[in-house]
C-alpha cells in the first residue's frame, strides 16, 4: 500500500540543480534506503519530505491525495516525522523533558504512559537522566523515541548511525526493523551500503539529482556480493575510462622533495569522536594528491589540521622538514601552507567587509599591507586590484562587499588569496563544489599551475571523476584511515569506489 | 534580547535609530497621557532644562563625558562580537582605585601629575577587573555575558566593603574616601564650568574611530566580530584580540569612573553607582556600532537624563520615566532593525 508518492520533484538552489524530476513511492511498513554520493540529492529529497525545502516542481501525494508542506510543522501534522543528523535535544534537560518537548499540545503524556508506549516500541530509556549525561548512542534513541511518540506514519532518518559505534549500530538497525514491522514506513538516508543491505526492503540510489537505480531486496534472489556490486555501479559506475582523459597539465613530481609529512596523526571531530586514526601521508613537490572518500570520513578534519584550525591529538606534522604539530594557523600560513576551505562563506569570508580585505586577510598584519599597526589601505587595494585581474574575479570592484559576489567568484577569490603567496603546500577542500563546469575547470587549471610551479597540492573532492582526471595519486579515506593509495597507473573507478564504500579492496565475503 | 548577530550585520543606515527615538518619544507621550500628565509640558520641560538652560546644558555636557569614554571602549568589544556586560563593575572599581590613590597623593604631587596618576590608576584598575572574564572567554571559551555580570556583583560588594572599612577616610562619618580639594580637581573648559572630561570623551571616540578605520588591530577586531571562524582560519591572534578588547573596554570604564571622581565628586563614596553600562549599550546600538555617531546620541541621552530629572520634579512625573524612555528606544530600535531586515530580505 503506497503511503507517500513523490512525482517529478525538481529543485534547484541558485545555479545548481539538486534534483531533476525525481519520482519515488514509499510503501506502508517498509524500510526504504536512499543511497547516494555527496551532492546526489539525498538531503534535498529528505528536506522536501520533511517540509524544510519547497520543491520547484512536482507533487507529493499522501494516500493518493496531493499535499503541500510549507513548513516542517505541516509535514509533522501529516504524520511525517524526521530525525535529523544533528541532535535537536536540549542537553541539560532530562530525557523525559526532552521527550515531552516533542509532544503535540493535545498529546501530553504522564511518565508511566510514556514508558509504556516506549516499551511497546522496544525502547528503554533512563527517563530521569539528563541528556548530557547519557552516551551518544542513547541520545540517538531519545531522538527516535521523540519522533515516534507522535505516532508518525512515515519516519525519516538522516544518517542515524553516523554518530554510533559498532554494537550500537546493530541495536539501532534492529530497532528500525521492528518499528517498520509495526507498520511505520522508514526512510533511511545513508551512504553506508552494508546498513542498507542489512535491513532495507528497497534501496533507491540517487546520483546527480536523478534516480540511477532501485533494487527490491525482498524480491532479489542474488547474493550479497553481487548486490553490493550492482549498488556501487549505480552510485559510481558508468564513468569514462581514465586513459581517455589524461590531464593536460601534469607537472613533474619531485619525489625527492617531501613538502608535507603526516605521521600517525589522530584527531577528533567537533563532537569529540575520533575522525582521523593514525593517518600517515606524504606529499611531494609538484604532485597533486587527490583525497577520495565518502563525506564524513575525515576529509574535513584533515584539511583543518593543515590549516591549523584543529588540534592533533597525537602524531606529527612536518612542513618542509620542520615539525609543526599544533603550531597554529598563523605559523602554518607563514610556513607556506595555503588552505581553501569547503565552507566558503561560513569560514572563508567575512560578511560586511570588502573583497580587498578578504583577499589580504591571511597576511593583513605584514608588509606591504601594514606597517606597525597602521593599515596601508592603498597597497591593499592595489594588491586586490592586481589579483582581481589575474584571477578574473567579477565584477571586479575591490571595495565591493565580498558576499555580493557569486559563489564562483568567491571561490576564485579564496583560491587567489592562497595562490598569490605561492604556497609550498596547497590544500583545496572541495574547490569545485557547486560551481558551473567552466569555472570548475578554471579552478582546477589554477591548481595545476601551482603544482607546475612546485607546490604540493592536496585536492579533496567528493567528485570522483574530478579526482581521476586531475590527481597524480589518489588516497582513499575511510573512517579516518587511508584505505589505499593508488598511483595513476592503478586508477580504476570501481576499485576506488569499493575502497570508498567498504574500506577494503576485497570482494565482500559471500 | 536583541540578537547578537542581527546587529552585527545591519550597520548601514541611521534611519532606524532616528525612527526608534521618535517612536519611543511618541510611546512615552502616550504613557504620560495615560497617567494623567501633559506630554507637551513634560517634553518642553526636558528640553528647557537639559538644553536651553545654561546650567542645565553644562550639566548635560558633563554627563556626556563618562558616556562617551565608556561607549568608545565598549565599541571595541561589541564590534569584536564580545558582550562586556561588566561595565558597571569596571566603572566603580576604577573610581574607587582613583579615589584612594588620588586622595592619598593630594598635596604630595602637583595638580597635573595628581590628575594624570589618578586617571591612569582608574583605567588600569578597570582593565585589571576585566582581565578575569577576558582570560576565561579567550582561553576557555566561557560565556562572557555570565562572567562579566558576576564580576559586577563582586565589584559592587567589594567597593562597598572597602569604602566602609579599609579605605574609608578616617575623620568623616560617611563611607567615602579622602576628599580631593576643589582646586586640585579636573580643570574646566575656558568660560564654562564643564570639566575637561568632555574633551577626553571626544578624543576617546576619535581614537576608536581611527582604530577601526586605519589600524591592523581594529580591522582584526572587526573581522573577529563579523566571523570568528574566518578569523581563526586566517590565523588572526583571536585570543590576544579578545583579551585586548576586554582590557580596552575595562580601561575605558575605569577611566570614566576616575574622571567622575576627579572632575565631579572629588572622592569615592558608597552611593556611587551610576549605572552607565545600560546607557552605553543603548548608545552603542543606537549608533549602529559606529563611533562618531555615538556623539550626537550621547548628547541626546544626556539632555534627556538631565532634563528628565528636573522635569520629573516640576511636572510630578515619576523619575523612572527617563529609564522607561531609554528602554522604549531600544525596543523600537530592535523593531526597526527587524523591519529593515525583512525589507532587505524581501
Amino acid at each position: 500500500m503506497t503511503v507517500v508518492a513523490l512525482s517529478d520533484i525538481a529543485k534547484s538552489f541558485g545555479e545548481v540543480q539538486a534534483l531533476h524530476g525525481v519520482s519515488l513511492t514509499l510503501q506502508r511498513g517498509e524500510v526504504h534506503a536512499l543511497l547516494g554520493e555527496n551532492g546526489a540529492g539525498k538531503s534535498t529529497l529528505l528536506g522536501i519530505l520533511s517540509g524544510l525545502v519547497q520543491p520547484d516542481a512536482g507533487t507529493i501525494a499522501l494516500d493518493g491525495a496531493p499535499v503541500r508542506f510549507e513548513t516542517p510543522a505541516d509535514a509533522l501534522g501529516a504524520g511525517i516525522g524526521t530525525v535529523y543528523q544533528h541532535f535537536t535535544l536540549v542537553p541539560p534537560m532530562t530525557v523525559i523533558e526532552n521527550l515531552r518537548l516533542g509532544l503535540s499540545r493535545s498529546g501530553w503524556m504522564g511518565s508511566r504512559e510514556l514508558a509504556k508506549r516506549l516499551a511497546t516500541i522496544g525502547i528503554d530509556l533512563p527517563f530521569a537522566a539528563r541528556v548530557e549525561e547519557i552516551p551518544v548512542g542513547q541520545r540517538q534513541l531519545v531522538e527516535i523515541a521523540k519522533a515516534l511518540l507522535r505516532r508518525p506514519r512515515v519516519l525519516l532518518l538522516d544518517e542515524p548511525t553516523s554518530v554510533l559505534a559498532g554494537p550500537e549500530i546493530a541495536h539501532l538497525l534492529e530497532l528500525i526493523r521492528s518499528i517498520a514491522d509495526h507498520g511505520t514506513t522508514i526512510v533511511l538516508v545513508t551512504h553506508k551500503l552494508d546498513e542498507a543491505l542489512a535491513i532495507a526492503d528497497r534501496v533507491t540510489v540517487l546520483r546527480r539529482g536523478r534516480i540511477s537505480g532501485e533494487i527490491n531486496l525482498r524480491a532479489a534472489t542474488e547474493r550479497r556480493p553481487s548486490l553490493t556490486n550492482r549498488l556501487i555501479a549505480m552510485m559510481f559506475g558508468g564513468r569514462e575510462p581514465v586513459a581517455e582523459s589524461v590531464p593536460h597539465y601534469a607537472a613533474p613530481v619531485d619525489e625527492a622533495r617531501v613538502v608535507a609529512r603526516l605521521r600517525e596523526v589522530s584527531a577528533r571531530d567537533n563532537r569529540g569522536a575520533p575522525a582521523l586514526r593514525d593517518l600517515s601521508l606524504e606529499l611531494c613537490a609538484g604532485e597533486v594528491l587527490g583525497i577520495a572518500g565518502v563525506e564524513g570520513n575525515g576529509q574535513q578534519e584533515l584539511a583543518e589540521i593543515l590549516s591549523g584550525e584543529r588540534h592533533i591529538d597525537h602524531g606529527l606534522l612536518e612542513i618542509n622538514g620542520r615539525p609543526l604539530t599544533n603550531a597554529g594557523a598563523r605559523v602554518l600560513i607563514d610556513a607556506g601552507v595555503g588552505v581553501t576551505t569547503d565552507e566558503r562563506i561560513a569560514v572563508g569570508c567575512v560578511p560586511g567587509t570588502s573583497l580587498a580585505i578578504n583577499l589580504v586577510l591571511k597576511r593583513i598584519a605584514s608588509p606591504p599591507f601594514a606597517e606597525g599597526i597602521r593599515l596601508h589601505k592603498f597597497e591593499i587595494r592595489q594588491f586586490a586590484q592586481n589579483l582581481i585581474t589575474r584571477f578574473d574575479i567579477r565584477p571586479g570592484n575591490p571595495d565591493q562587499p565580498i558576499l555580493e559576489l557569486s559563489g564562483g567568484n568567491i571561490q576564485r577569490a579564496l583560491l587567489a588569496r592562497e595562490l598569490a603567496f605561492r604556497p609550498d603546500l596547497l590544500v583545496c577542500n572541495q574547490p569545485t563544489a557547486g560551481l558551473d563546469l567552466l569555472t570548475a575547470e578554471q579552478m582546477l587549471a589554477r591548481i595545476h599551475e601551482a603544482a607546475g610551479e612546485g607546490a604540493a597540492v592536496m585536492l579533496i573532492s567528493s567528485d570522483l571523476d574530478e579526482l581521476l582526471r586531475h590527481s597524480d595519486r589518489i588516497a582513499v579515506l575511510y573512517r579516518g584511515e587511508i584505505a589505499g593509495i593508488l598511483t595513476r597507473a592503478e586508477f580504476d573507478p570501481d576499485r576506488i569506489a569499493r575502497l570508498m564504500v567498504t574500506g577494503t579492496e576485497q570482494e565482500p565475503a559471500a | 534580547m536583541i540578537s547578537r548577530i542581527t546587529l552585527q550585520t545591519q550597520r548601514s543606515t541611521a534611519t532606524s535609530s532616528v525612527l526608534a527615538v521618535i517612536g519611543a518619544c511618541l510611546a512615552g507621550a502616550i504613557l504620560l497621557l495615560l497617567t494623567g500628565h501633559n506630554p507637551w509640558t513634560a517634553y518642553r520641560l526636558i528640553v528647557e532644562r537639559g538644553l536651553l538652560d545654561w546650567d542645565g546644558l553644562s550639566e548635560s555636557l558633563k554627563k556626556m563625558a563618562p558616556l562617551l569614554i565608556i561607549t568608545a571602549g565598549l565599541l571595541t568589544c561589541l564590534r569584536a562580537g564580545i558582550w562586556n556586560i561588566g561595565i558597571d563593575g569596571q566603572v566603580v572599581i576604577g573610581a574607587i582605585a582613583c579615589g584612594v590613590v588620588a586622595g592619598e597623593l593630594v598635596g604630595d604631587l602637583p595638580r597635573a601629575l595628581l590628575l594624570i596618576t589618578g586617571a591612569v590608576v582608574g583605567g588600569l584598575a578597570g582593565s585589571l577587573w576585566a582581565l578575569g572574564p577576558a582570560v576565561l572567554t579567550a582561553r576557555f571559551g566561557l560565556n562572557e555575558i555570565i562572567t562579566t555580570i558576576m564580576m559586577n556583583y563582586l565589584a559592587f560588594n567589594l567597593v562597598s566593603w572597602l569604602v566602609k572599612g579599609p579605605v574609608k577616610a578616617p575623620d568623616i562619618v560617611t563611607a567615602q574616601t579622602k576628599q580631593i580639594p576643589v582646586q586640585d580637581r579636573l580643570p574646566d573648559l575656558p568660560y564654562t564650568d564643564i570639566h575637561i572630561g568632555l574633551i577626553v570623551g571626544v578624543i576617546a571616540i576619535i581614537v576608536v574611530w581611527l582604530l577601526f578605520r586605519e589600524t591592523v588591530p581594529g580591522t582584526m577586531l572587526d573581522v573577529l566580530g563579523r566571523n570568528r571562524r574566518a578569523a581563526k582560519h586566517a590565523g588572526l591572534p583571536v585570543t590576544r584580540l579578545i583579551i585586548g578588547a576586554f582590557l580596552v573596554s575595562g580601561g575605558a570604564a575605569g577611566l570614566a569612573g576616575a574622571i567622575d571622581v576627579l572632575g565631579v565628586f572629588g572622592l569615592f563614596k558608597a552611593s556611587y553607582q551610576p549605572g552607565y553600562g545600560f546607557v552605553a549599550f543603548a548608545l552603542a546600538y543606537l549608533a549602529r556600532l559606529r563611533s562618531i555617531a555615538v556623539i550626537p546620541f550621547a548628547a541626546f541621552l544626556s539632555v534627556l537624563v538631565i532634563g528628565g530629572d528636573a522635569m520629573s520634579r516640576r511636572a510630578d512625573v515619576p523619575s523612572d520615566f527617563v529609564p522607561v524612555l531609554e528602554g522604549l528606544m531600544l525596543l523600537f530600535f530592535a523593531l526597526a532593525v527587524w523591519f529593515e531586515g525583512r525589507r532587505s530580505a524581501a
